[in-house]
């Protein structure tokens, strides 16, 4: 399907890297810097042809920058980059390939529609500069607006849309010239709450159908969770976190990616007693002590300081005095929330604030003494931030 | 999927692919050429009388009596300018974006009428309004006055004409400041407690002093090199300027390059020294004023004083546009004793200058010939200057903008100088195209501020996603910023085109028989011909550059409004 | 000498005639008008090379002072009937004297010169061009006729014979009447220094003007210092450019210009403006103006035949007739407006020696003189 003019030439075949055919994108010790500013530290990853990957931090952590060094539109100050088995970028052997030449579709935060031509004129762009014959692109260009359901904007100046036609015009602009690897700057976040999740169920039907390779980046993790393959946490540019979606969830490895994540109830503790397989013992202060799973890659160490993550939902609210709360320690509901799907609840326990959900059928009176209680598992315990 | 080490140290990346690197290396080359060496040799012109080092011809340049009153009036000229259109433009552009001031619609694009006008036809007016004796408005009150009130042969005159004429610099300056000025960093001043007048003293002109300031050095640098002006109202009365003392040096015999070198220098330094004060005092404070939010910013109801604002608006254009209108007049007089006479109405100044002198037709077709296709060239040259800078990462792109941005400085006359030293043993000497390269070069600072903001206005997403689509470089450029600012290039090419026609300071030193410009024939008309023929002449020029300024307003308008 | 000069010129005023005549039945012979009138026949055979180069070179460009456009074309047009030229494209650059030397130098600088015919009035700069071996030789077979040249020292043998321009006051009376100034009937240059004509003086700036400071050094020769004196005491203002004296006492800003030519006088008169000129009885200084041939012209036989043409009778008289104000250097060419010009042989000169009298040095000195006085500076 692909023209042979968008196909990377022989010429980089140096560059062709034959044991990673298997990867449509490979990002290796990518740094880029702005003068002093390090916005990308030294990251690598790899995405694997047909799947997801989204870029998940928040504000400056170096996403966007990283997004752009794949596309080809920074230059980047050193690493290597490989798309579809070709070297489009290596600081060490001087390679940079044009980003018109590197076959990837993008998907712009502000959409960037060109107001100065028609919506058939902005989608039909990439295939009229690739020389495709004014017939077969018309057509091609009608096909990819009838699939991101625009089929009867074809001839409108492109100058007012409204922000979900825009989305969708430079969705299909992307996709148009059927790249391997497309990428997406915060696509959604433009858009009003309800679009924004018919969108996302759009895009995924539309990949399933398609089978391109698609890298996200976003700071909504909601948007991430639903729908990536994988995720990769960045902060300050570099990676705290690679996984599943439901890996990285369930076992956040730092405090930031659980905090990251949802996770509302971060409190710092001190390591008091180290068990086997990585459970732990976590001193609240004014005798409160929980039992954790140790997340972090260090080791841990009796007495250091350390940081314990659990969410909300997790937290369950029992009777004052019930002896079966093992894992729990006493406090007095403060605030009642009605959600409407569930209960919110801040509980004081001393200088510790836990936020907590409950079912709606039954409620917690406010001031009520209870018990807080987390099983083990669901409790994480990391090394102490600094 | 792994995770990287994080080894961030810097590599070596050879990466000078293509022919960017040598594109910038051609545009260095030739704005060193036609920047630079013109400059140069002026310098080594003002140390080099005869052989070596010379300090003896400096000294006594600068121990003449007559040199050093010039350059008093130099600055008294350039000073009072500023003042007066420091004032007048702040005012206008105050009471216009942020005022309830009545007829704002009409008056707004009549302010910037001057701007069109040429400054030497404007004088050639305030000559026929205020000679000393024969002059209307003399005549006028000669009754109440024991000697005429007015005295256009002045350092005032001068100044006055300078300054109307150069009013819509800082007009324009200011009023896009106070247009994109976030307007609740005013409300906010007003909900501290601050006044109507307290809030536009103390927040409204402080942020726009960025804006107000460069305007103002733009005036001051401009003033100081002026040459028409001063060579109009000032030669007769024998107030020198530098610039007129500079042209007198080329213009006699045996020509003075030393001298005349040594005063351009002088020049050079004294508006380059004033530039740089204005960078320091600018540093960092260039875009703070503008945010673009989209709010409207509020006016200010000047309740009783609505009208008078009317008044002192239309009072600023009375003063640019009546002496036209004298010069109307005189311009169908077969001489002109002080007042119009019925007795002596005659159309021979306008068939002397359409059929007879043939100098201003050359004048006429040269200028068109020259502000025509150097426009476009130097729309061309600006706009590939803009887009390198702003939208490539080529290694030493950023000295190109500042490197291009030195004639800011230069003084025509200087810059005319500095040509015709360094280019008068070459073939384009004597040629219009001598004339075209000084123009281009002395207005590309003009041309480059200009496309660089039409550049930066357009989102780098745009062609960054044109670049996805596969296009190249210049197919991106090509295809999606061209077109999204092209309706600012036609104003951009207005601009220079009009700004081309009016030149004369360049020209001056430049010219040679054939090639003159407009304001070249209108000068040499003036040296020969009676006022109705020099009046007619200014009247045809001024009504040429107004209906090109309309045509081509009318023509690119629909356009305009799509963006 | 005299006799001889009127039978030339009877002989012209004859070839003249006979040339008129054979033009008039439709071209009797195709043969223009001056070699009608040539006996000669080595003259014949010499002016007969000249047109042939000249039809070949197809072009004269003649730059110039004194002589307004509007007054070449007709000069022209009657050269090219009378050499037969019909396809020659002539023209003319009217430019102001210092401007003339500016332009042609830098054209000689730059080796470009494109003017065959040079004619101004700046001696100094002619004897400089003729030391840098940059004027063309040429003796014109006419310039034994321009016996007033050489009796004013204006002629360079073998280059050039001059014809004279003079500056001489012009008044407006009815500005004098308004500064209460009435019949005033000037006939000497002391008429020009009256108190009562205190701030409605204009002079050019013979500070700045090269060749107007040896006008009034002129005058000052004769009329003694006392006379500057008297005339730094009606504080005159200056000017740097005739045409603007011209224009203020037209228009009554000033009630005396102290130097204007004739031409100046003629335009004012002209347009009905109560202006008039005065000859001063102790004389004028002649301001040479000489047509040269540049060495560098680009088309030698046209300009030879050219100079010939206006140094010849029927030349002289033709531009005369087209509105040339000139002391002629030849006797006998009739003015055109005898009210305005007196004739090249009435006119009473000054004597002056341009080539001593009018050096950097002597001007320089002048000028201190003249600032001594306390003119040209502010009051
Ligand atoms: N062209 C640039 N010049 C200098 N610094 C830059 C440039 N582009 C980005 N940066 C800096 O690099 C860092 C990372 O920026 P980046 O745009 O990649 O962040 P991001 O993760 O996309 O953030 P956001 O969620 O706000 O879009 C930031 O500190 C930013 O200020
Ligand atoms: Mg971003």
């Amino acid at each position: 399907m692909h023209d042979a003019r968008r196909t990377i030439p022989d010429a980089s075949s140096q560059g062709v890297d034959v044991s990673n055919r298997s990867v449509a994108v490979k990002v290796e010790r990518l740094v880029m810097s702005f003068g002093t500013v390090h916005a990308v530290g030294g990251i690598g990853f790899d995405v694997v042809p047909g799947s997801t990957v989204t870029l998940l931090g928040p504000s400056g952590c170096g996403k966007t920058t990283t997004l752009r060094c794949i596309a080809g539109l920074e230059m980047p100050t050193a690493g290597r980059i490989t798309v579809g088995g070709h070297v489009v970028f290596d600081g060490e052997n001087g390679i940079f390939i044009e980003p018109e030449r590197r076959n990837i579709g993008m998907v712009f935060q502000s959409y960037a529609i060109w107001p100065h031509m028609t919506v058939g004129g902005n989608v039909g762009f990439p295939l009229a500069i690739s020389g495709v014959p004014k017939r077969q692109a018309e057509e091609r260009t009608r096909a990819v607006l009838d699939l991101v359901g625009l089929g009867e904007l074809q001839g409108r100046s492109a100058a007012d849309l409204s922000g979900g036609q825009q989305q969708r015009v430079a969705l299909a602009r992307a996709l148009v010239h059927e790249p391997r690897v497309v990428l997406f700057d915060e696509p959604l976040s433009n858009l009003d709450a309800n679009l924004r999740e018919r969108m996302r169920t759009e895009l995924q039907l539309l990949q399933s159908r398609l089978g391109f390779t698609a890298i996200f980046v976003t700071h909504d993790q909601e948007e991430a969770l639903s729908l990536s393959d994988h995720i990769v946490i960045m902060n300050k540019g570099l990676i705290e976190q690679t996984g599943t979606p439901q890996d990285i969830f369930k076992n956040p490895e730092t405090a930031f990616t659980a905090r990251f994540l949802g996770y509302s109830n971060v409190f710092p503790g001190r390591l008091a007693a180290i068990g086997d397989a990585g459970s732990v013992a976590v001193d609240l202060g004014e005798g409160r002590r929980l039992s954790a799973r140790w997340r972090s890659r260090s080791p841990p160490r009796q007495g250091a300081d350390c940081t314990i993550a659990f969410r909300a939902d997790r937290v369950a609210l029992m009777p004052a005095n019930d002896p079966a709360g093992g894992n729990a320690f006493p406090g007095v509901v403060e605030t009642v929330a009605f959600l409407g799907t569930c209960f919110d609840y801040t509980i004081t326990s001393g200088a510790v604030q836990v936020q907590a959900e409950g079912p709606v059928d039954h409620p917690v009176a406010r001031g009520q003494a209870v018990s807080v209680a987390i099983a083990p598992e669901h409790c994480h315990a990391f090394a102490a931030e600094d | 999927m792994t995770l990287a080490q994080t080894v961030a140290h810097p590599l070596r990346i050879p990466l000078l692919r293509g022919h960017g690197f040598l594109i910038v290396a051609i545009i260095y080359a030739g704005l060193a050429v036609s920047v630079i060496y013109p400059l140069l040799a002026v310098f080594v012109q003002a140390f080099s009388e005869g052989a070596g080092l010379s300090i003896e011809k400096i000294q006594e340049v600068f121990t003449t009596p007559n040199i050093i009153e010039a350059v008093f009036n130099t600055l008294i000229i350039s000073v009072l300018t500023v003042v007066m259109a420091g004032t007048i433009g702040v005012m206008l552009a105050w009471l216009v974006a942020r005022s309830n001031m009545p007829l704002k619609r009409i008056l707004d694009p009549l302010n910037m009428v001057p701007f069109y006008l040429s400054s030497v036809v404007g004088a050639l007016s305030w000559q026929v309004i205020a000679a000393p004796r024969a002059g209307l408005l003399n005549s006028l009150f000669a009754p109440f006055f024991d000697t005429p009130p007015f005295n256009v042969y002045s350092v005032g005159g001068i100044a006055l004409v300078l300054g109307l004429f150069y009013t819509p610099y800082v007009y324009l300056f200011t009023l896009g400041s106070l247009q994109s000025m976030d307007a609740s960093l005013e409300d906010s001043a007003r909900m501290s407690g601050a006044s109507k007048l307290q809030t536009a003293i103390r927040i409204t002109l402080p942020l726009s002093a960025p804006a107000i300031l460069s305007a103002c050095i733009l005036v001051f640098v401009t003033a100081a090199g002026i040459f028409g002006v001063p060579l109009v109202l000032g030669v007769p009365g024998s107030v020198h300027t530098l610039s007129t003392l500079i042209y007198r040096a080329i213009n006699e015999y045996p020509a003075d390059f030393a001298t005349a070198a040594i005063l351009s220098s002088a020049l050079f330094l004294f508006t380059a020294i004033f530039t740089v004060v204005q960078i320091m005092i600018l540093r960092g404070r260039r875009f703070t004023t503008v945010t673009g939010k989209g709010y409207r910013p509020r006016q200010v109801d000047l309740g009783r004083w609505r009208w008078p604002a009317v008044g002192v608006n239309t009072l600023y254009l009375l003063f640019v546009i009546g002496p036209f209108i004298a010069l109307l007049l005189v311009s169908f007089q077969d001489a002109w004793t002080g007042a119009f006479d019925w007795a002596r109405l005659t159309l021979a100044n306008y068939h002397k200058v359409i059929f007879v002198d043939a100098i201003a037709k050359r004048g006429l077709i040269n200028s068109l010939f020259i502000s025509t296709i150097g426009a476009t060239i130097a729309v061309a040259v600006c706009m590939l200057l803009a887009l390198v800078v702003h939208r490539t990462r080529l290694p030493g792109r950023e000295g190109l903008s500042h490197l291009a941005m030195v004639p800011v400085t230069v003084p025509g006359i200087v810059l005319g100088l500095g040509f015709l030293i360094a280019l008068i043993t070459t073939p384009i000497y004597g040629t219009l195209w001598i004339i075209m390269i000084a123009y281009i070069v002395h207005y590309l600072p003009t041309g480059l501020r200009n496309s660089e903001s039409l550049v930066q206005s357009v989102s780098r997403e745009l062609d960054e996603s044109a670049r996805m689509s596969g296009a190249t470089w210049r197919g991106a450029m090509w295809r999606i910023v061209v077109p999204l600012v092209a309706p600012g290039m036609v104003s951009m090419w207005l601009l220079l085109f009009v700004t081309y026609i009016r030149e004369v300071s360049s020209s001056m030193m430049l010219f040679t028989f054939g090639t003159e410009t407009i304001s070249i024939a209108l000068i040499q008309i003036m040296e020969y011909e009676p006022y109705g023929v020099s009046g007619a002449f200014g009247v045809l020029q001024t009504v040429l550059v107004l209906a090109c300024v309309a045509f081509i307003r009318q023509v690119s308008s629909p356009r305009q409004s799509n963006a | 000498m005299q006799g001889f000069h009127i039978a030339r010129t009877l002989l012209a005023m004859t070839a003249l005639a006979a040339a008129a005549w054979t033009t008039v039945p439709s071209a009797l012979a195709q043969q223009p008008p001056a070699l009608a009138a040539i006996t000669d026949s080595a003259e014949r055979a010499r002016v007969e090379a000249l047109i042939e180069g000249a039809k070949k070179e197809g072009a004269l460009s003649w730059i110039g002072v004194q002589i307004e456009p509007g007054h070449a074309e007709p000069i022209i047009a009657e050269f090219k009937r009378y050499y037969g030229l019909n396809d020659l494209k002539g023209e003319y650059t009217y430019a102001a004297t210092g401007a003339i030397v500016t332009r042609v130098e830098q054209l000689l600088k730059a080796k470009r010169n494109n003017f065959d015919i040079v004619w101004n009035a700046s001696w100094a700069w002619y004897k400089d061009l003729l030391k840098r071996g940059e004027i063309m030789q040429y003796e014109s077979p006419h310039y034994a006729a321009y016996t007033l040249s050489d009796k004013h020292g204006m002629s360079q043998k073998g280059y050039w014979v001059a014809d004279a321009y003079a500056f001489a006051p012009v008044y407006n009376t009815v500005a004098l009447e308004k500064h209460g100034i009435k019949n005033f009937n000037p006939t000497s240059w002391k008429d020009f220094v009256d108190p009562r004509l205190t701030g409605q003086v204009a002079l050019i700036d013979v500070l700045i003007s090269t060749s107007a400071a040896p006008v009034l050094d002129g005058v000052v020769k004769v009329m003694g210092n006392d006379w500057l004196t008297a005339l730094g005491k009606v504080k005159p203002t200056l000017h740097s450019k005739a045409a603007q004296g011209r224009d203020w006492v037209g228009s009554g800003e000033f009630a005396v210009a102290m130097f204007n030519s004739p031409k100046d006088a003629l335009s004012l008169q002209q347009r009905n403006l109560p202006t008039k000129q005065v000859f001063p009885k102790e004389g004028v200084v002649l301001i040479p103006f000489a047509p040269i041939i540049p060495k560098s012209a680009p088309h030698p036989n046209t300009a030879k035949l050219f100079v010939d043409f206006v140094r010849s009778a029927y030349g002289t008289q033709a531009m005369m007739n087209a509105g040339s104000l000139l002391f002629f250097g030849r006797p006998g060419v009739k003015p055109k407006y005898p009210d305005v010009l007196p004739s090249s042989e009435e006119v009473k000169a000054i004597p002056f020696n341009w080539d001593t009298e009018a050096t950097n040095a002597t001007i320089k000195k002048f000028r201190d003189r003249v600032r001594a006085v306390g003119i040209g500076s502010k009051s």
